[in-house]
C-alpha cells in the first residue's frame, strides 16, 4: 500500500494504529468471515437485480460490507445484522439510481455472454424479466426481490426498505400489479 | 381495482420457491390458481424472479479476508482525511488572506508611483496658491494633500477588511465542505431497531 499524500504531508496509513485511525469494528475478521460468507451470494444477487449492473453490483457490495462494519450500531441477532446490511445496500443502490437518473437503468450488462448459453426462449424470458425490472423503481425491485426471490416476510422488507410493516402490503401488490403488467406487455410484444 | 392478498398465495409461492411449482402442487390448489388472478399473478411474477435468479452467473466475489482488509484501509484513510480536514482549512484561510495583503501591496506601491506626479504637482501649486491667494486656500490644499497621504492607511485598512471578508468565505465554505463529507452511518440506521 501506498502513502497518501494529504495535507500533513506523506502519512503512511499502514503505520496508524487502529486506535489512532479509529477503525476498531465492532465485528472481528472471524465473524465477519463467517457473516460474509453466508451473506454474500444473496447480497450481490439482490444488489445485480437492483442496479442491473454486475459491475456496479461487484462494487456496492465491497461498500455495503464497509459501512457495515463502520457503523457502530448494537445488533444482536443474525436476522438483525442481515437486515442492516441489506438496508445499507438498498441505500447504495437507490443513491446509484439518484445519481444516474437522467440516464436510463441498462436492461443489463451480462446478456451478451448468455449468447452461446441458454436457448434462445429462455434467453428471451431472462431479457423480458430484466427490462420489467429495470422499468420499476429500486424500491419496487427491492421489495419485489426481497418477497418473491429470497421469501421475505413483509417485517423483513419493512426493515430492509426502511418503511412501516403496514405499508409493505399495499406497495408491493403494486409492485407485484406492475411487473406483472410490464411482463404481459413484452411477451405480447414479443409475440406479434 | 382492490389491492389484496389471496391467503392461498403462500402455499403456492413455496413451491414456486423450491422449484416444484406446479408439479407437487395439490389439484385443488392447481384449480384455485387457476381462478384466482391474485395467485395467478404472484406465481407469475414469483416463477420470473426465480428463474433468474437461478441462472444468475455469479461472479467469483472478493474473499472475506479482502473484504476486511479494504474495509480496515478505507477506515484509517477517511480517519486521516477527517483529521487532516481543520489543517486544510486553516491553510486555505492562510492562502486567502496573503494573497489579498499581497494584492494591496501591490496596488499600494503602484498607486504611489502613479501619485507621484500628481501629488509633486499639486504640492507646488498649493505652494504657488499660497503664496498668491493667502490662508484660506492653504486650508483647503492641506486637506488634499492629507487625503493623498492617508492613502497608504485606507489600503491597509482596506486589505485586512478583505482578508477578513476572505477568512470569513473560507471559514464557511470550509464548514460546508466538512457537513457534505460526514459519513453517513445514521441514514443506514434502520428505524426499528431490535
Amino acid at each position: 500500500m501506498t502513502p497518501r499524500e494529504t495535507a500533513l504531508g506523506h502519512l503512511d496509513l499502514d503505520a496508524l494504529t487502529d486506535a489512532q485511525a479509529d477503525v476498531s469494528f465492532r465485528m472481528d475478521e472471524d465473524a465477519f468471515r463467517g457473516f460474509y460468507d453466508r451473506t454474500s451470494r444473496q447480497l450481490w444477487s439482490y444488489l445485480n437485480r437492483l442496479t442491473g449492473d454486475r459491475n456496479a453490483a461487484d462494487d456496492l457490495l465491497q461498500e455495503a460490507y464497509y459501512r457495515f462494519l463502520r457503523a457502530d450500531a448494537p445488533l444482536e441477532s443474525e436476522a438483525h445484522r442481515r437486515h442492516y446490511l441489506f438496508r445499507i445496500a438498498t441505500n447504495l443502490a437507490a443513491d446509484r439510481q439518484r445519481r444516474l437518473r437522467t440516464q436510463p437503468p441498462p436492461a443489463s450488462a451480462e446478456i451478451d455472454t448468455f449468447a452461446d448459453g441458454p436457448p434462445a426462449a429462455a434467453l428471451n424470458q431472462r431479457i423480458d424479466v430484466q427490462s420489467a425490472l429495470a422499468r420499476l423503481g429500486v424500491r419496487d425491485r427491492a421489495m419485489l426481490w426481497l418477497a418473491y426471490a429470497q421469501g421475505a416476510t413483509h417485517d423483513e422488507i419493512a426493515r430492509v426498505v426502511g418503511l412501516k410493516t403496514g405499508s409493505i402490503k399495499p406497495l408491493l401488490l403494486r409492485a407485484r400489479r406492475r411487473m406483472a403488467a410490464l411482463l404481459e406487455a413484452t411477451s405480447t410484444r414479443r409475440a406479434r | 381495482m382492490t389491492l389484496t392478498f389471496c391467503p392461498r398465495e403462500t402455499e403456492a409461492l413455496t413451491l414456486v420457491g423450491i422449484g416444484q411449482w406446479p408439479a407437487r402442487a395439490e389439484p385443488e390448489l392447481l384449480r384455485h390458481v387457476a381462478g384466482c388472478a391474485s395467485c395467478a399473478e404472484a406465481i407469475e411474477v414469483a416463477t420470473a424472479l426465480a428463474e433468474i435468479e437461478e441462472s444468475d452467473e455469479r461472479p467469483p466475489l472478493p474473499d472475506a479476508a479482502v473484504v476486511w482488509q479494504r474495509a480496515q484501509w478505507q477506515a484509517r484513510h477517511d480517519a486521516v482525511r477527517r483529521a487532516a480536514r481543520p489543517v486544510v482549512a486553516v491553510q486555505a484561510v492562510l492562502a486567502v488572506v496573503t494573497v489579498a495583503l499581497i494584492a494591496a501591496a501591490v496596488t499600494w506601491l503602484v498607486m504611489i508611483d502613479a501619485m507621484a506626479g500628481p501629488m509633486a504637482a499639486l504640492g507646488r501649486l498649493s505652494l504657488a496658491l499660497s503664496e498668491s491667494l493667502g490662508p484660506a486656500v492653504v486650508a483647503v490644499t492641506d486637506v488634499v494633500r492629507l487625503e493623498f497621504q492617508s492613502g497608504p492607511v485606507l489600503l491597509v485598512a482596506g486589505a485586512i477588511g478583505t482578508g477578513l471578508v476572505a477568512l470569513g468565505v473560507a471559514v464557511g465554505l470550509a464548514a460546508i465542505a466538512d457537513a457534505q463529507t460526514l459519513p453517513t452511518h445514521r441514514r443506514d440506521s434502520p428505524k426499528s431497531s431490535a
